[in-house]
């Protein structure tokens, strides 16, 4: 296994596009730009709003060469940065690792239910819901993808029809397809509804995917399931008790706890009654019906 | 699906190229990002910029659930500064030794493309910044 020679450099941020190009200049395989230790500004999360926070004011770029000969190398590289950083970089060895397959290690086979299991396909086991990890699904162990796949394992009534909101990679839907349901996934990214159909054919599942805005979706559904951020599911709440069938159950999740009381009067105002609510660290799933 | 954003990753890899070697696998391995993925789909989006052998700023962002989506940014000022001026690198010493030149025009195109990673809306200053990037590297502004 060989080494590689990670390369490390504070500079004030102003420097820090002349300092990377040198750096791929002398060599570097790509960069990685950090916040100092301790400078990192809060994350801004999708639901936040108001003014980014400001950037700190010096920035850490990381470069990497190959470690053979790196260290014979290392003075004049060593030098060259410094000239146009203005500070002596730092470099230390990095093993050559199975990178490709090494972020498989951090997932698991998820069991919902007694005889219900979604996993990736390195961990599947035979009739588990086959799930390939990517852009629009992890690990499904988030707490609000639990909540919804666990709803949906209970909620899912033979003969009956499912709608899934912002269906994603079509988990919910597929799994309530295996509840012996008819299911559609609707999702306004064209990305997830491709992943989505691949998603059913891996299972060999039949359920509807498509990009239809839930304003233009007609009812009725007798399982109706979204996990949206709590905002939109206040905008979306006329849309879901229209779509809902008379002795329909509605559950929503991706709310986080100090925003749960805005969907919970949204939905009751358009005549919902909430059965139940349970809270999972700071996330809240709410169950609805008529 | 609904998830909090627990990671930023700010990277720069060469147009069409990324592989799961340095930077993005010890980057994108310790947040549990799907590796082979992004790397197809870097490639994917980046391969119009590939022959030109840019270097693309890119931004993935890691939710709570080890999803990701990531941005392209458009390549650093230093790179399109080179590209303008013909230089084949910077120089070492700015002050004494030039290695190319650009027009107020070309710093004022490359000003108008960076505007957004400049985080400013008045274009004067974005010129600015580049003016000082392009003296930074033994550029002259003509």
């Amino acid at each position: 296994m060989g080494t590689w020679a990670e390369v490390s450099v504070q500079v004030p941020r102003s420097r820090g596009e002349l300092v990377g190009e040198r750096m791929l200049e002398l060599g570097s395989q790509g960069l990685q730009e950090e916040h100092p230790p301790g400078m990192a500004p809060p994350l801004r999360q999708p639901w936040d709003t108001g003014p980014l926070p400001p950037n700190p004011p010096a920035v850490v770029l990381r470069g990497w060469w190959p470690g053979d000969g790196f260290e014979a190398a290392w003075p004049q590289l060593s030098a060259a940065i410094a000239a146009v950083a203005g500070a002596a970089p730092d470099w230390r060895p990095v093993d050559d690792q199975d990178w490709a397959d090494g972020w498989k290690r951090s997932f698991t086979r998820l069991e919902i239910a007694p005889g219900v299991a979604v996993a990736p396909p390195w961990l599947a086991q035979d009739g588990d819901l086959v799930i390939d990890p990517g852009m629009a699904f992890g690990t499904g162990e988030h707490a609000t993808t639990r909540m919804c796949l666990e709803a949906t394992a209970r909620l899912a009534a033979p003969g009956g029809a499912c709608l899934d909101v912002g269906t994603g990679t079509g988990v919910i839907a597929l799994l309530a397809v295996r509840g012996g349901m008819s299911a559609r996934g609707i999702d306004i990214d064209p990305d997830a509804v491709a992943a989505a159909h691949e998603n059913a054919d891996r299972n060999e599942l039949v359920a509807a995917f498509d990009a239809t805005p839930l304003q233009q979706v007609e009812g009725p559904y007798d399982l109706v399931v979204a996990n949206i951020y709590a905002e939109v599911l206040v905008s979306m709440a006329p849309d879901l008790a229209r779509v809902l069938a008379p002795g329909g159950v509605l559950f929503l999740t991706g709310i986080l706890a100090d925003r749960a009381h805005l969907v919970i009067d949204a939905v009751q105002a358009q005549g919902l009654v909430l059965q139940h609510r349970r809270d999972e660290g700071e996330w809240v799933g709410l169950e609805l019906s008529w | 699906m609904a998830k909090k954003l627990v990671n930023q990753i700010k990277l720069q890899i060469p147009a069409g190229r990324a592989n799961p070697a340095p930077p993005i696998g010890p980057a994108l391995g310790a947040a549990g990002v799907n590796i082979p993925l992004f790397c197809k789909e870097f490639n994917a989006r980046t391969q119009p910029q590939a022959g030109e052998g840019l270097i693309i700023p890119t931004i993935i962002s890691v939710y709570s659930d080890r999803t990701f989506r990531f941005e392209l940014r458009t390549p650093p000022a230093a790179i399109l500064l080179k590209k303008a001026a013909r230089a084949e690198k910077g120089s070492g010493e700015p002050n004494k030794e030039k290695v190319g030149k650009v027009t107020a025009a070309q710093v004022r195109e490359i000003a108008q493309q960076k505007m957004e990673d400049l985080n400013t809306t008045n274009l004067d200053a974005a010129c600015r910044t580049i003016e000082g990037t392009a003296r930074s590297m033994g550029i002259d502004v003509v």
